[in-house]
């Protein structure tokens, strides 16, 4: 069933230059698109996309210019955790209050209090003013009651960029339900991991127009294509913009499939290769010639060097060189992945070049039980995903435990 | 339940109806502002029974040998003062706290929607409960004075409510303009004074030179305070002054709703 239904909406604001001249920026640009019931709808975009005023306009807070919206059931908007919450209140009065403002009705707050209460873990302190609550607690009182607004269609915007670890956990697990129980879910988030693991579906905005829908793997792939010029591969336009010395200068860097396609996303559960293309200048120095790959949190993933290759260890001819390295299946984790490219020599250890940040890559995952989580759906907290081999063993003869019965 | 949004927002019977689907978040926004007033204070409530009794204490001093001396009030000049000065200051402060609500609670507007009105409208409510206090005062003092309960004072309730609706409708209109031209709030103190003093709160109509009287009745105020006067005093009640004023008041609350309606779906973009 379409729980929404949004065709051509359109926001332009009037604006008065400086000098007093008048002009118009739109904001959102006929923007058309539906949500059903189930599902979970990402919308991706960078900053001044439009994606705070579209979501501003279908939960009410201002108007569209042109354009409409249909929205079938209760509409729920979380565009901000805590709004309406007074320091001077208890957590209890802000409870109350800021259930009313987000449109719950007296009887529906009596209803979920004590459930509010108990998800937030604050109870010793329910009749305390907000204002000596630590910042952690008075998040998690007022996402409990976001998280009990019980809306046909759920609008969230940014409100996971708050919070530590767990909160975000627990704000995810929410969002997910809500999708499982067959009520819509608009999530507008920069955080792109996030929108795979929840969404079903995305839209991408870019200054206002609606530029891909679809499924989510393919939208934040162009998103990425389109956002960052290091996307899938990056080749230096000019020998002087290129990273380099006397010694060494690096030309290019790129992702590419088993075909020599270039990818801006692979998926777990493929191989794939970053190439390479350098020129070396100086034939009497010892080069080594490296890769990092850091994951979204900038942690480093795997370092490697050319070891293996008739060059390794050894001064080289000057010219031309394209490296390959393989990356195995089965190995990183899911998660926009940047390549850190650099050329080094030792004693004492010097870097002839050094692209850091060069190549942005997406690794998704599906949930289709292929990959080696399995049909495990919960976040894996892990910055590599081989694949090891289990065994299990049944022995219906050995006696089993007393604690286990 | 389906809903459509679009530039020209919902017809204005379902606007109205959603008011009501909103009263359990007046009530909160109430309270909210009666708790966050008077927490941590040692007289609580009781400080705003001062509002209207201090300024008749100390404008009664004053005033009481040059504005009143001489003539013949009926009543007590001091009596008189308080009479003018609980309605006033009930509509002086709510006006002043209502008037400012999109502004304040502009972080709100723009994150949740929610009918516009409830924000002034819980400001109005909260300076009624001051109000009530000092409509209570003001009948003790008179009976104090020697004034008996009369039946008429049934009528007090009605006109509490007359100038709490006066005073919603008028800060309807100013909040919203003040969302646009931040000068109102600098303004409004102003203003208010300005009003206090063409209002006939330290004086009463019959000191007005008879050629200007007819000037008071363009203030929606005079009605209110001849009106408690009638009300408490039995003293003659001049129609024709009142019910000038009266138009007045619906001329001024037709004002600040269509200004209102006009502004209610810009307020979160100008906030």
């Amino acid at each position: 069933m379409t729980l929404m239904s949004v065709t051509g909406l359109t926001k332009r604001y009037p604006l008065t230059t400086r000098s007093g001249e008048k002009s118009s920026f739109l904001a959102l640009d006929d923007v058309s698109f539906e949500l059903a019931g189930g599902e979970v709808l990402g919308i991706l975009g960078s900053n001044g996309a439009g994606k705070s005023t579209l979501l501003k306009i279908l939960s009410r807070v201002i108007r569209p210019t042109s354009g409409r919206a249909v929205l079938r059931g209760r509409v729920g908007s979380l565009l901000e955790v805590g709004v309406g919450f007074h320091p001077d209140l208890t957590g209890r009065e802000n409870v109350y209050l800021s259930a009313a403002i987000l449109g719950l009705k007296n009887s529906e707050i009596r209803r979920c209090f004590d459930e509010i209460v108990e998800f937030s873990g604050v109870e010793a302190f329910l009749d305390a003013p907000v204002r000596v609550y630590s910042s952690g607690m008075y998040m998690r009182l007022a996402f409990a009651v976001a998280a009990h607004l019980q809306p046909e269609i759920l609008l969230v915007d940014e409100v996971l960029a708050v919070g530590d670890a767990e909160f975000q956990k627990k704000c995810l697990e929410r969002l997910r339900k809500l999708g499982r129980d067959g009520q819509g879910v608009v999530f507008v988030s920069h955080n792109t991991i996030a929108i795979a693991r929840l969404c079903n579906r995305a839209i991408l905005l870019e200054q206002g127009k609606l530029v891909s829908q679809g499924a989510v793997g393919d939208v934040m792939a162009t998103y990425l294509l389109g956002d960052r010029t290091c996307a899938g591969e990056r080749f230096w336009k000019s020998r002087a913009e290129a990273p380099g010395d006397e010694v060494a200068r690096l030309i290019g860097i790129r992702i590419c499939d088993a075909n020599g396609e270039t990818r801006t996303n692979v998926s777990v559960d493929e191989h794939f290769d970053i190439e390479m293309e350098f020129e070396v200048f100086a034939g009497d120095v010892i080069l080594f010639p490296s890769i990092t790959i850091s994951n979204e949190w900038g942690t480093a993933v795997l370092w490697s060097t050319d070891s293996g290759t008739p060059n390794h260890g050894r001064p080289r001819q000057p010219g031309f060189y394209r490296a390959s390295v393989r990356i195995p299946a089965d190995l990183l984790a899911e998660g926009t992945m940047t390549i850190t490219t650099a050329m080094t020599s030792l004693a004492p250890k010097r870097d002839h070049f050094s692209a850091p940040d060069a190549v942005r890559f997406l690794v998704t995952e599906g949930a289709d039980g292929s990959t080696t989580r399995g049909v495990y759906t919960e976040y894996i907290n892990a910055v590599v995903r081989p694949r090891l081999d289990w065994s299990m063993r049944y022995d219906p003869d050995s006696p089993i435990s007393d604690r286990a019965i | 339940m389906e809903s459509v949004i679009d530039a020209k927002g919902p017809p204005l019977r379902s606007q109205l109806a959603e008011y009501w689907d909103y009263r359990g978040l007046l009530w909160h926004l109430v309270v909210k502002e009666l708790k966050v007033r008077y927490r941590q204070t040692t007289l609580g409530i009781a400080w705003s029974l001062a509002q209207p009794l201090l300024p008749a204490l100390i404008l009664g001093a004053v005033f009481s040998h040059t504005l009143a001396g001489g003539k013949d009030l009926s009543v007590p000049y001091a009596l008189l003062l308080l009479s003018g000065l609980v309605p006033w200051s009930f509509l002086s402060s709510a006006v002043n706290s209502a008037s400012g609500a999109f502004v304040s609670n502009g972080y709100i507007l723009t994150k949740v929607y929610f009918p516009r009105a409830v924000l002034p409208a819980a400001s109005v409510m909260a300076a009624s409960v001051e109000f009530m206090g000092g409509c209570a005062i003001l009948c003790a003092w008179a009976m104090v004075a020697g004034y008996p309960i009369r039946w008429s004072w049934l009528g007090l309730p009605g006109m509490l409510i007359y100038t709490a609706l006066l005073a919603f409708l008028i800060s309807i209109g100013i909040a919203s303009l003040n969302v646009l031209y931040r000068d109102i709030r600098h303004a409004l103190p102003f203003l208010l004074q300005v009003w206090m003093y063409a209002t006939p709160i330290l004086y009463t109509p019959q000191l007005v030179p008879e050629k200007w009287r007819w000037l008071l009745g363009l203030n929606p105020m005079t009605g209110i305070v001849l009106g408690f006067r009638s009300v408490l005093f039995g003293t003659p009640f001049d129609a024709r002054l009142g019910a000038t004023s009266v138009c007045a008041g619906v001329v001024a609350g037709i004002a600040g709703i269509v200004i209102f309606l006009r502004l209610q779906h810009e307020l979160a973009e100008s906030v």
